[in-house]
């Protein structure tokens, strides 16, 4: 049950009897698989990605993290780590890793517990302050454009032909979900898939429709009607069109044959996720009688914002268990969707204003965020979790256990700074990362003195490992080769970023920055990160 | 302990502020830094005391020689692409326009809407039709829109009869295939906005394949019809090969008219003058060019600009504070309707379009004060009648009241504060295009609020008065707010703040301080008081002008400008508005400009 006072109590089993059973997907079946190594492929093939991105961070320590007793392991990396086993206690119905990290028990169970992980002490090291993509490695510093755009790895694994090997039931390679006319926080290369062609500094679009969904994933509405109309599908004319035009005789500049070959790229995907059936044995509910973007207006309605994700989430955990998708990212953003999980309104920029940047300072602050980020984990992120969770991937496992489902922030604990970005995840990606754990990357010897006008919170910023670390963990888990994302400056994926070199000059010791995210450092981010594997 | 100042002196805000001319420019055209020592309008020259109301120099220069970018292959925004849409079902069904587009919005409702991104070095701004991204959810989208669409055209024997003539519907097999061709030729030509040569017509006929007027293969022309690059671009071949810059053919004359000030395709008139090939005599030209320009129709970019450039869709909602008793107390008898919000808009829109289409200036349109508010709550604001159609718009009751800063939509908040900080953001970016440094990341960015016996401007100068905010809030950015606090939350006149307590009473009364140096020239040391002398004097620095010279440009081109390559046509634009010609005539220059008529391949 939530420990939100304003949520109704849900619980997993009233998500599974709400979808009447018909979620129940079962795409792969076991006795298809005969060997290890097929098993092994098939746990590849069908590995899925998650990420949801919540606005402002602002989290303060007491309320995100566990307590410092958790950490019970130590080991030296570029510094002394620590680790625990993640554990939660009971407070009434509740299980409670923080007051942040608390859900319902029949949600949060020792069993899903043992398949998170919470990571703390990853940094992005420039002032990041309010951004969009950095969660996903688009360091958009201050909404701003790079200096180095980087795809971001959602976009990244979408067309990578390591993670998708076959598109066979493929109907789309990557899902975004975020408000209409704002950034999904996802960026992709200006020729999806094409490195070389750089990368697009306009984000990719998102829908919040989980009707649309539905008909994009799993109704195959947009195909031909190929059982009564044995003519040529349309898309083949459209592709076609185009094709005639880049390749006739008539005058275009090369860049607009460029710009048409991006059109002919994205009509040539549309053409395969038409005609891609979906998987054998895969069970499709009936399209959702009613559509989230009808719950609208809902700004200052909790349990309507709530219910709107969980529409979406209802028809995504179908969705990539029949592998109709397996990358989803959620751009969750008070202003843009006007939400706030909390009975106080975002009203425009108000709650980034007025509660956000009061949240390191003063109490009522503090408990909106609170507030905020608790509901959405325990009903919004734990709900996805739980429906994975719920379906069995026909191999003795779950969905969950082949996916990686990560919740990530747009900022640390203050507003601004992206100082110890919570990670949160869940699921092994079919094996590939050790779960189970709270891990603490901060470097306790390197205090950033840097920020008293936030109030005590600003005194608590430890340095740690960097960001890209664990977003290259995150690629390395989904089986993607360093050959598609690795950078020329470090080895890792993601662009190399820095503060001023004299950005810790009033920390203890006064240490250049170079001396707080060392080159060594910066040598490691192709490792998948300490703890986790 | 270690304060803000250190990230701020690292990071942030450097008191730099600067006019974006040529000379602070990279050479991609991104800023390139300014001198610590410029300050507003510095660039232009020095400001005069003896004559303060001369204006500033000119922003722009030409280069006759250089070269401007074209932009490639450009994708019509979501307001165009739905325009045509609703262009091929009229030209199809005209009696049926409006329930057919009502059935094909869901898919339509798809098509993502087209972002806004800032210019290099402004925090906010941008236009929709700089997002020239093309994304699967478009293709995606419109695929399915065209699907429906064409299903809804060719739905029964009816509309195929209306649409393509009794060929269609006859007992006759014979004539299907010229039924066909003659429908691609009418009206696939339309919607594709060019002339179809036989080749493209048998092209397109070939897809119905071997029963031509069948339901199911004219449903499959229109669908691939509407998603081909020519309905879905500005497809321009030029006419002249041999040329880098090469003429543009009437037809793809006609479209960039069509689009650019109406954003839909080309009407009858504009279609016929580019068939019959007139449209490219100068003479022709000109007069399809004052008609375009005198159509009602002209409102649509006019709207669409002018909201983007004053970002007025900052405005937040007013009426979410509804039962809050401070705001209660606070609004008192003129709590916002929930419509409030877009008849603030429509009020600025409103005053736009009229001035425009009165042959006023842009000097008229910043000193415009007129009520267009059409409604009873924002009427009241302004304590005047509902403006009728048809009548004259009624004056401000109030000369405080002295034109565009002191609309309603520019100066509401939707709580009991007023935001100072962010009305002289708005006139120092967007309506005097001045560059002001960007926060630092650790700045405390929440809305000071008065408190106490503090009224907002003390709050604001409380809160941005130490550091290294005070570098470009005490001279830059909380001048031009603070002349503006005679004006509530709600954009009501006031001498007095009230501040409330939470319970809604009445905590103090405090008169409010609107004096202020706003400096809109560097060395324009000048105390002011009231709106209108900011009013005037950014009127007469021509800096206003400029400024919309600047935003035309990258509303017309769908691109922000790089000075050194577009110096000409920037330069022709700020000529025409600082010389106060009509606006009508200023929005024109763009048209008369050679780059308009032709394309260069780079």
């Amino acid at each position: 049950v939530s420990s939100h006072p304003h949520l109704r109590a849900v619980d997993r089993r009233i998500f599974l009897r709400g979808m009447g059973g018909a979620l129940l997907a079962l795409p792969i079946l076991p006795s298809l698989f005969r060997s290890k190594t097929a098993l092994a492929q098939a746990t590849q093939a069908n590995k899925c990605f998650v990420h949801f991105r919540t606005p402002h961070g602002g989290v303060s320590t007491a309320n995100m993290w566990p307590g410092d007793a958790a950490l019970t392991e130590k080991m030296t990396y570029t510094h002394e780590l620590r680790r625990g086993v993640l554990a939660a206690s009971t407070s009434g119905n509740s299980s409670v890793i923080s007051p942040v990290l608390s859900a319902s028990s029949t949600v949060l169970t020792p069993s899903i517990l043992a398949k998170m992980n919470i990571l703390r002490g990853l940094d992005i090291p420039v002032a990041m302050a309010h951004n969009f993509g950095a969660p996903l490695g688009y360091y958009d510093v201050d909404h701003g454009t790079p200096k180095q755009p980087t795809a971001t790895i959602d976009q990244v694994l979408a067309y990578s032909p390591a993670f998708y090997p076959s598109l066979g039931s493929v109907k789309r390679r990557s899902v975004a979900i975020s408000a209409s006319g704002s950034s999904s926080g996802s960026y992709g290369y200006r020729t999806a898939g094409v490195r070389s062609s750089g990368v697009s500094t306009g984000a990719i679009s998102g829908t919040e429709s989980a009707q649309n969904l539905f008909d994009t994933l799993l109704a195959g509405t947009m195909s031909s009607p190929a059982t009564q109309n044995p003519r040529t599908p349309v898309v083949d004319r459209v592709l076609d069109s185009y094709k005639r035009l880049r390749d006739g005789t008539k005058r275009l500049s090369p860049e607009d044959k460029l710009r048409l070959d991006q059109h002919i790229n994205a009509v040539a995907e549309l053409q395969r996720g038409l005609k891609a059936p979906l998987a054998a044995g895969c069970v499709v509910p009936a399209r959702p009688t009613s559509d989230s973007l009808s719950l609208r207006p809902m700004d200052g309605a909790p349990a309507k914002n709530i219910q709107f994700f969980t529409m979406i989430n209802q028809v995504l955990a179908v969705a990539m268990n029949c592998g109709a998708t397996r990358v989803v990212t959620f751009q969750i953003d008070e202003n843009n969707q006007a939400l706030t999980f909390t009975s106080r309104a975002a009203q425009g920029e108000d709650w980034h204003n007025n509660v956000a940047h009061t949240a390191a300072k003063t109490a009522p602050g503090q408990d909106l965020i609170k507030q905020f980020n608790q509901a959405f984990f325990s009903s919004v992120y734990m709900d996805l979790v739980s429906r994975l969770d719920g379906l069995p991937d026909g191999m003795g496992g779950s969905a969950l256990d082949r996916s990686l489902v990560a919740w990530g922030q747009e900022c640390g604990q203050v507003t601004h700074w992206a100082f110890s970005m919570p990670v949160i995840t869940a699921g092994s990606a079919g094996g590939a990362i050790k779960t189970g754990s709270y891990c603490d990357y901060r470097n306790l010897n390197r205090r950033w003195g840097g920020d008293s006008s936030v109030g005590n919170e600003g005194e608590l910023l430890w340095t740690g490992l960097i960001y890209n670390q664990w977003l290259t963990t995150v690629l390395q888990a989904m089986g993607v080769p360093a050959s598609e994302w690795a950078e020329t400056t470090h080895p890792g994926y993601g662009a190399r970023v820095s503060f001023p070199s004299d950005f810790f000059a009033y920390s203890p010791g006064k240490p250049q920055t170079s001396d707080v995210y060392t080159d060594a450092m910066w040598q490691k981010t192709a490792d998948v990160l300490p703890f986790l594997k | 302990m270690v304060t803000i100042v250190l990230a701020g002196s690292l990071v942030g805000c450097t008191g730099v502020i600067s006019d974006l001319d040529q000379s602070d420019r990279g050479p991609n055209g991104t800023r390139s830094g300014a001198s610590p020592s410029s300050g507003p309008g510095s660039t232009n020259g020095s400001f005069d005391p003896k004559n303060p109301d001369a204006q500033a120099a000119p922003v722009f220069a030409c280069d006759a020689s250089a070269e401007p970018a074209e932009l490639p292959l450009p994708r019509l925004s979501r307001v165009q692409l739905g325009n045509t849409l609703r262009l091929a079902i009229r030209l199809a069904l005209p009696a049926e326009e409006d329930a057919i587009w009502a059935k094909v919005s869901p898919q339509f409702d798809r098509y993502p809407v087209d972002q806004r991104t800032a210019a290099p070095g402004d925090l906010k701004g941008g236009y929709s039709r700089f997002d020239q991204s093309i994304q699967q959810t478009q293709i995606d989208a419109v695929y399915a829109t065209g699907i429906a669409i064409a299903q809804e055209l060719t739905a029964s024997a009816a509309r195929l009869g209306t649409m393509m003539g009794s060929c269609a519907t006859d007992a006759s097999s014979a004539n299907d295939r010229t039924c066909l061709e003659s429908f691609i030729g009418k009206w696939a030509g339309r919607v594709m906005r060019e002339k179809l040569d036989a080749a493209d017509i048998t092209y397109y006929s070939d897809i119905a394949g071997n029963t031509p007027v069948s339901p199911a293969a004219v449903a499959d022309v229109i669908a691939t019809v509407l998603n081909a690059p020519q309905t879905l671009y500005r497809v321009e071949h030029g006419t002249d090969d041999a040329k880098s810059v090469s003429p543009l053919s009437a037809f793809e004359l006609a479209t960039r008219l069509s689009y650019h000030f109406w954003q839909e395709p080309p009407d009858d008139p504009l279609w016929t003058a580019a068939n019959d090939g007139s449209l490219l005599a100068s003479t022709q030209y000109d007069a399809e060019l004052d008609r375009i320009l005198t159509n009602p129709l002209l409102r649509r970019a006019v709207d669409e600009m002018v909201n983007e450039w004053l970002r007025l869709q900052e405005l937040p909602p007013l009426d979410t504070l509804q039962t809050d008793p401070a705001f209660k107390a606070f609004a008192g008898a003129q709590l916002p309707t929930a419509s409030a919000r877009d008849a603030m808009i429509a009020d600025v829109l409103g005053s736009a379009w009229s001035v425009l289409s009165s042959g006023g200036t842009a000097s008229a349109f910043l000193n415009d004060r007129h009520s267009y508010a059409t409604d009873s709550y924002v009427s009241g604001i302004y304590q005047v009648s509902p403006w009728k159609s048809g009548e004259p718009a009624p004056m401000f009751a109030s000369p405080m009241r002295s034109g565009l800063l002191t609309r309603a939509a520019l100066l509401a908040t939707g709580t009991a504060g007023t935001r100072p900080i962010h009305k002289g953001y708005l006139v120092r970016n967007a309506v005097l295009c001045q560059q002001v440094g960007a926060p630092p990341a650790n700045a405390n960015t929440k809305t000071p609020v008065a408190t106490g016996q503090a009224t907002t401007r003390q709050a604001v100068a409380d809160r941005t008065s130490g550091g290294v905010c005070a570098a470009c809030h005490t001279a830059i950015i909380n001048p031009p707010g603070f002349i503006t606090e005679s004006f509530d939350g709600l954009g009501r006149e006031r001498t007095e703040e009230k501040l409330f307590d939470a319970q809604g009473n009445v905590v103090a009364s405090l008169p409010v301080d609107t004096s202020a140096v706003p400096a809109v020239q560097s060395g324009d040391d000048r105390l002011m008081t009231e709106a209108s002398e900011l009013t005037h004097t950014i009127d007469t620095s021509g800096l206003f002008h400029s400024c919309l010279a600047r935003h035309y440009f990258r509303f017309a081109e769908s691109r922000v400008e790089v000075p050194e390559q577009d110096g000409c046509l920037l330069s022709k634009i700020e000529t025409a508005a600082r010389s106060n010609a009509p606006l009508a005539n200023v929005l024109k220059v763009v048209a008369q400009d050679p780059t308009f008529k032709a394309k260069r391949f780079q």
